[in-house]
């Protein structure tokens, strides 16, 4: 039996607007060189001057993940050269971090895993360098943007964990709105570090894994790894302590075979940047920007609401949509029909009209009381649905305005309808002898005219009953 | 101060040095640590370090967004070797 | 203010033929001087603000500014070659506010590659000598400033005092050198070499006039967060007038000595009280500033590879190789002997012995400072224990410049304001003494180093370049 141990590495943009500590816009896919300034082109003379959203959403990470807050934290310099790097050293954080020892929860089917953090910590991103023949190219667009790391401890005990931890940080950072938690662009980047060791061994030697951009490749990579490392103790060779390179093409971790250079980072204390001991104010506003985690919620959902795993998953896994659900079930929709609506229509109309839950194209009251309609039976399921679409299509927030437009109405009474039937079914004789002969086919027929006359307002259950009567056939079961 | 050890500071430092002057460097940088030992005659155990020459008051910077295009081409115009808005550099060994 | 300065000034700025006029007279004097790597009156009038440069506070005066401090179009070499050809994009703060105030900067002036040194010898360019004596350092790292100052071609320039790169050349040419309190005046754009310890500093030729160039020039600066206002009160010449000195014998040559002596008596002729302090530290200064000043110097001159401005080395080879001879090729010796050394103490495994070491004795440091600031308004001391040596061989060793730093670098570790002031002529050179202060206490300093002066016969060099040749010629 073997024991596995992983510890992740996270590094996540945070979704300031300016640098960290510049005031150059921080955008990805732009065109190269196009948002630098001296200060992140480390030019002579420069000085970083710290973006204070950066260190308010660095605190915010901090205690959603159940850090200790540093009362007093400062910078410090890493020095090493790069090229994308512009001064040849990072300031970062060492000995004083935003956050230590925190722990967070998430939900790996239905059950609830712990993971603590080691530390988080501020620092600016560097810039990105693409390789070409004999040179390389430098953009740095990129350096200089808010990043900040998050290390945890090595308490993943296997790949799938790894995967499932990941996805739900990545819920996490969305929800704080502190990252948008993109894989594919580097927004969130994600190095992980495995040992295998035989069981009650403790942790066995550490190999680091690079260039992973997506979940899915977290455990591909882990995978991969865990049976190279397990082969390897079987044979009785030793792992190397080594940094590996995700290979997507071949599925394979490669040793990057790095020069065996020197390496030693001299981290001082970085001169530029006083310490930075947060006031009351700040520390009160970062609690009161906290919110309910996608976990929490996830839980919550299942335990208060009986909604299965995946609905709950699903509903709590963004922000914006537990919210709107929320909203749903407190402007008086019914917990499970606020769960279908959601999931069922309002996804596919999100798919189809590219609009977003919380951007007020249909407001909860409004789809609240497009549902309660549904309910007294002042319109039919394909009403509502119809009625939501010509909102988001025609930009209209009040549902009874496009009810009004399209003359939707539950008819008055079964006398009116009745007067329709009656007519229809005179007119169309023929018709209605073949359904009395058993032919009900033409039942659709007719009551494709009977809704159309209508103009849709018909209870589609009553009206067939009504039809059947006036031909003078039985109610079929 | 072994020539190992010059050797590898440099290397952190990133600069080669010639031959000719690593000797002097090395005696240069020898005298100094000789005199910097100086230092550990004070017993410091119980004192601080001052790593800033302000204590506190760090005033952040709002984050808001500034641009200059003016100042982007003077940049760009700096840059010893360029391929379109890119700076150029060698093969990166790694 | 305007008395401050000459009125001849401002006609020579706001005169274009004027202009010319003056920026060959200054080019030809300073064939022999060498102060200035780059002197452009043109460039510099387009920077000034048109509207202030006729009512601001230092309305159309002239200065010069260390080619260590950005000013946009002007070069910005640091005295080295590894920045060879670069045009800076963007003005320092204190150069921005001064131009607010209506000043014209109108060139770069030389200095010890990066501010490393104290002669102006480690220039890479063609090193700037003494006007006082052509055969003598003017003093450094700010050489090419305090020459500047003292030939008359400007009223006042700007340097940077990391360990008394302000100080030491103002008394070798026989000026005012400023060195406010650390943050009182914006490090943005100021090329760092250490930055925990240095300041831009101001020169002028008389005390008086450093006061309306602090007010302009200093503030709390968004783009500097170590920066903050000058808010103190502090009167130095109100209360109980003590002046401290040291204890001891302070092993200042002759000529120096008898400076000394005399401001000594200057004080006590103003009816100031004289105390003997003893800073038992301070013996730690020069040991702890090296280290802390290589180790800071290590890092900020890391940027300098070659990569996206400056000189590349032009040898074929791959990336690394190509960083690596460009910053042999573009650094000079003392340059590259403290880039190593902060290298070498910032270490794992080294940094408590050395680098921790020095922050700590940088403390007792402050904190003595604070104990003799209860005790005494000012402490009195020698500037450099020498005058300006002579160029080359005869001269000081780089190790000698070093501990001759003494009297200098302790107000850096401590952040505090100091201003070297001329106390007179000495066997044919200027002598300069130093005041310092408690934090903060900037303007009142410069204020008492104006009272103090009046006891001392002007310094002036005999063949001054004087502006009214320009306007009468």
């Amino acid at each position: 039996m073997v024991e596995i141990f992983i510890g992740l590495e996270i590094h996540i943009q945070l979704m300031t607007r300016s640098k960290v500590f510049c005031s150059c816009e921080m955008i990805s896919g732009e065109e190269p060189n196009t948002r630098i300034c001296p200060v992140c082109m480390g030019y002579p003379g420069v000085l970083p001057a710290v973006n204070e959203q950066a260190l308010f959403l660095s605190y915010l990470m901090g205690s959603a993940l159940n850090c200790t807050l540093a009362q007093k934290t400062w910078f410090d310099r890493k020095n090493y050269f790069y090229p994308d790097m512009t001064k040849n050293y990072q300031i970062s954080q060492f000995s004083s971090p935003v956050g230590r020892g925190g722990w967070m929860d998430y939900l790996e089917k239905g059950e609830l895993k712990r993971v603590h953090i080691h530390d988080i910590h501020l620092e600016e991103d560097a810039g990105k360098m693409v390789h070409q023949g004999n040179f390389s190219l430098l953009d740095y667009n990129r350096a200089g943007s808010s990043l900040l790391e998050i290390v945890t401890e090595p308490e993943l005990t296997s790949p799938e964990a790894a995967e499932v931890f990941l996805q739900s940080f990545r819920s996490l950072v969305r929800c704080l709105r502190a990252c948008d938690g993109n894989m594919e662009t580097g927004s969130l980047r994600c190095d992980a570090n495995v040992s295998v060791n035989s069981l009650g061994m403790g942790l066995g030697t550490k190999v680091e894994i690079k260039n992973l951009n997506s979940s899915r490749f977290v455990r591909k990579a882990l995978e991969y790894e865990v049976r190279r490392q397990s082969r390897l103790m079987q044979a009785g060779k030793p792992v190397i302590q080594e940094t590996r390179l995700w290979n997507e093409q071949s599925g394979k971790t490669e040793s990057m075979r790095t020069k065996e250079e020197a390496k030693d980072y001299r981290y001082f204390p970085e001169p530029d940047i006083p310490p930075f001991v947060p006031s009351e104010a700040f520390l009160n506003r970062v609690t009161s920007s906290l919110t309910e985690l996608p976990a929490a919620r996830e839980l919550r959902y299942i335990r208060e609401y009986g909604l299965t795993e995946e609905t709950a998953h699903y509903l709590a896994e963004e922000r914006e949509r537990a919210e709107y659900f929320e909203e749903l079930i407190s402007s008086g929709t019914e917990v499970a029909a606020a769960a279908a609506w959601i999931k069922g229509e309002l996804a596919k109309l999100q798919g189809r009209y590219a609009f977003s839950l919380s951007d007020g194209t249909l407001p909860p009251q409004a789809v609240t009381t497009v549902v309660r309609m549904t309910g007294t039976e002042e319109l039919t399921v394909q009403q509502a649905k119809q009625v939501l679409e010509l909102m988001v299509q025609r930009g209209i927030v009040q549902p009874e305005e496009v009810i009004a437009q399209e003359g939707f109405k539950k008819a008055e009474d079964d006398g009116e309808l009745k007067e329709i039937i009656s007519k229809i079914v005179a007119e169309h004789l023929n018709a209605a002898e073949q359904i009395r002969d058993g032919n009900m086919k033409a039942v659709g027929y007719l009551m494709g005219m009977v809704m159309k006359e209508t103009r849709q307002s018909a209870d589609p259950r009553t009206a067939r009953r009504l039809l059947l009567e006036e031909i003078g056939c039985k109610q079929e079961e | 101060m072994a020539q190992d050890d010059i050797r590898m500071i440099g290397q952190l430092a990133m600069i080669e040095l010639h031959e000719s002057e690593q000797d002097e460097l090395a005696q240069g940088i020898k005298q100094m640590l000789q005199y910097m030992q100086h230092m550990s005659d004070v017993d410091l155990s119980d004192v601080e370090p001052t790593t800033h020459a302000l204590a506190d008051g760090l005033v952040l910077r709002s984050d808001t967004v500034h641009y200059d295009e003016d100042v982007r081409e003077a940049l760009l115009k700096e840059a010893p070797e360029r391929n379109g808005s890119f700076i150029t550099i060698g093969k990166v060994l790694t | 203010m305007s008395e401050l300065f000459p009125a001849v000034w401002k006609q020579i700025t706001s005169s274009p033929r004027h202009l010319k006029c003056y920026e060959q007279a200054v080019a030809a004097l300073d064939t022999d001087t060498c102060a200035f790597l780059e002197l452009r009156t043109d460039l510099g009038v387009s920077l000034a603000e048109p509207a202030v440069k006729e009512y601001g506070s230092l309305s159309g005066i002239p200065f010069a500014v260390k080619d260590n401090i950005a000013v946009k179009g002007f070069q910005f070499s640091c005295g080295s070659q590894i920045l060879a050809g670069l045009r800076s994009p963007y003005t320092a703060t204190a150069v921005e506010r001064l131009l607010h105030a209506g000043a014209v900067p109108i060139g770069k002036t030389n200095l010890d590659e990066f501010g490393m040194g104290s002669s102006n010898q480690n220039s890479a360019c063609k090193p700037t000598v003494n006007p006082w004596d052509l055969s003598r350092v003017p003093g450094g790292s700010s050489g090419g400033s305090a020459a500047a100052v003292s030939a008359g071609y400007v009223p006042f320039a700007l340097g940077s005092d990391t360990g008394g790169s302000v100080r030491q050349p103002a008394a070798f040419c026989g000026i005012f050198g400023f060195k406010p309190t650390y943050g009182t005046v914006s490090r943005y754009g100021l090329a760092a070499y250490a930055s925990s310890l240095e300041t831009i500093g101001f020169m002028t030729a008389q005390a008086e006039q450093l006061i309306p160039i602090f007010e302009a020039a200093s503030g709390a600066d968004g783009r500097d967060q170590t920066s903050l206002d000058c808010s103190d009160t502090t009167d130095l010449t109100e209360g109980i007038q003590t002046v401290a000195v040291l204890a001891g014998d302070l092993g200042l040559d002759a000529p120096v000595l008898r400076g000394y002596s005399k401001a000594i008596e200057a004080f006590r002729s103003l009816g100031w009280n004289i105390v003997e302090v003893k800073l038992p530290s301070l013996d730690y200064a020069v040991p702890s500033y090296y280290t802390i000043a290589s180790a800071e110097a290590s890092a900020n001159l890391a940027r300098y590879t070659g990569v996206r401005y400056g000189s590349r080395s032009r040898e074929e080879h791959d990336h690394q190789h190509m960083v690596r001879r460009t910053r042999d090729e573009g650094f000079g010796k003392e340059v590259k002997l403290r880039i190593l050394l902060g290298t070498y103490v910032l270490r794992e495994g080294f940094q408590d012995q050395y680098y921790v070491q020095a922050q700590k004795i940088r403390t007792l440091i402050r904190n003595e400072f604070s104990k003799l600031f209860t005790k005494a308004g000012v402490l009195l001391l020698p500037t450099f224990p020498i005058q300006a040596f002579p160029i080359g061989d005869g001269g000081l060793t780089s190790m000698q410049q070093k501990l001759a730093d003494r009297f200098t670098l302790p107000a850096n570790l401590a952040g505090l304001p100091a201003v070297s002031f001329p106390t007179g002529i000495e066997s044919g050179l200027p002598v300069g003494m130093q005041l310092m202060g408690p934090a903060m206490s900037d303007r009142s300093l410069i204020r008492l180093t104006a009272h103090v002066s009046r006891c001392f016969p002007e310094v002036a060099l005999p063949r001054r370049f004087s502006p009214g040749e320009v306007t009468h010629g």
